[in-house]
């Protein structure tokens, strides 16, 4: 659990399950509430896009990918007109799929990388989606377009293990080819590493200004030895489950750190 | 409204998707997603599922929405899975097949105009 993210272990004993996303469940807008938008006037102009992106698919798909995407956000998405750069994080070294219509505004972006959120955790990335490094990429729109904005939902993963809480502005491009394709612009850590590490660490140190504070040393050092004990047992999936549990009680601030804090 | 399953109309799309997936032996990408749906797709074809399944726990859903396998048109995965999903929440509503139907419309008329 050094790099803050899901564990080698974890990653491991589930490698099947996360490379396909099997178990990814997005707790977005409902299905029938992705119909209603579809039928608005700005939903028509977004399935116009999707079948403009692939015009060999049927009607039917286009309807089922339309409400699969709007369903990945916690609300309806909002349409603007936009002449906006977008970004999209990838795993570095890795391409931009070349239909996914999942990005950024750029200004957003960089304004939650200032802000040292966690992107895997702000975006709710599937699991295969996540490393400790990504490269950031950017496109350009070739003339001023449509983008359709909403907030990422909460997003579980391997059967409730994994949960991540989303709430990240996100931009759905139906229509790439109104794009420019991707380039590279720069590589960035997952700030929840670095941050985590850092805090879990001083606060296992017993570094306390506040009750709060030392509430949460106190936590996260009996997690820290707890987590030392299972691993040492050879329980690998109750260790990582305890992080879970932690996570969920310091609404995923510190769990990055828990094994260098107890070092 | 509570959906069920047509266990005939299941069959029948879990034999087609795996049919389709098997006409990509050397994409990986496509034998991982077979291998993924293999568990669910032996179960609908032995008639197994006998209830309707929330959208969200159909596995794999993610890569659809991300377009991942959107390249692969002829046939058609992203037609095959949806096709299965759809069977596994229980058959399509009338509002999404009303919804279908009007985006057939939309395609109809840009066809038209080409």
């Amino acid at each position: 659990m050094s790099d803050g993210l899901v564990s080698k272990d974890l990653r491991a004993r589930n490698a099947a399950d996360i490379s396909k996303a099997r178990t990814f469940e997005t707790h977005g807008v409902s299905r029938k509430a992705a119909m209603e938008f579809l039928r608005s006037p700005e939903g028509t102009i977004f399935r116009q896009r999707l079948i403009e992106a692939d015009p060999g698919a049927t009607a039917s798909t286009i309807v089922d990918r339309a409400i699969q995407q709007i369903g990945s956000g916690i609300e309806l998405p909002r349409m603007e007109l936009s002449a906006d750069p977008l970004v999209k994080i990838v795993p570095a070294g890795r391409q931009v799929p070349s239909f996914s219509p999942f990005f950024a505004r750029k200004s957003v972006f960089e304004e939650v990388l200032a802000s040292g959120k966690s992107l895997s955790n702000y975006f709710a990335l599937p699991i295969k989606s996540e490393a400790p490094r990504y490269d950031v990429m950017v496109m350009r729109p070739l003339a001023p377009t449509e983008i359709f904005i909403h907030r990422v939902a909460p997003t579980s993963e391997l059967h409730g293990l994994v949960n991540k809480a989303g709430g990240g502005e996100q931009v759905l491009v139906p229509n790439r080819k109104l794009y420019e394709p991707p380039t590279y612009l720069k590589s960035i850590d997952d700030s929840l590493a670095l941050q985590a590490e850092r805090r879990a660490s001083l606060a296992v140190k017993g570094l306390g200004a506040g009750a709060a504070t030392v509430l949460m040393a106190v936590d996260a050092y009996t997690t820290a030895k707890q987590y030392q004990a299972l691993s040492a047992q050879g329980n690998e999936f109750g260790a990582d489950a305890l992080l879970r549990h932690y996570e969920g009680r310091t609404a995923g601030s510190l769990i990055g750190g828990i094994g260098a804090g107890a070092a | 409204m509570t959906q069920t399953i047509d266990p005939a109309k299941l069959k029948a799309a879990a034999e087609h998707l795996e049919w389709v997936l098997g006409r990509y032996p050397d994409s990986e990408e496509v034998q991982g997603l077979l291998r993924a749906l293999s568990p669910l797709i032996g179960h609908a074809k032995a008639g197994m599922v006998k209830e309707a399944l929330e959208e969200r726990l159909i596995p794999c859903g993610r890569n659809f929405a991300d377009g991942m396998y959107t390249q692969y048109g002829d046939p058609s995965v992203d037609d095959a899975y949806y096709a299965f999903a759809a069977e596994l929440r229980g058959g399509r509503s009338p509002e999404e097949e009303q919804l279908i139907a009007d985006t057939q419309a939309i395609i109809d008329a840009r066809n038209a105009h080409e």
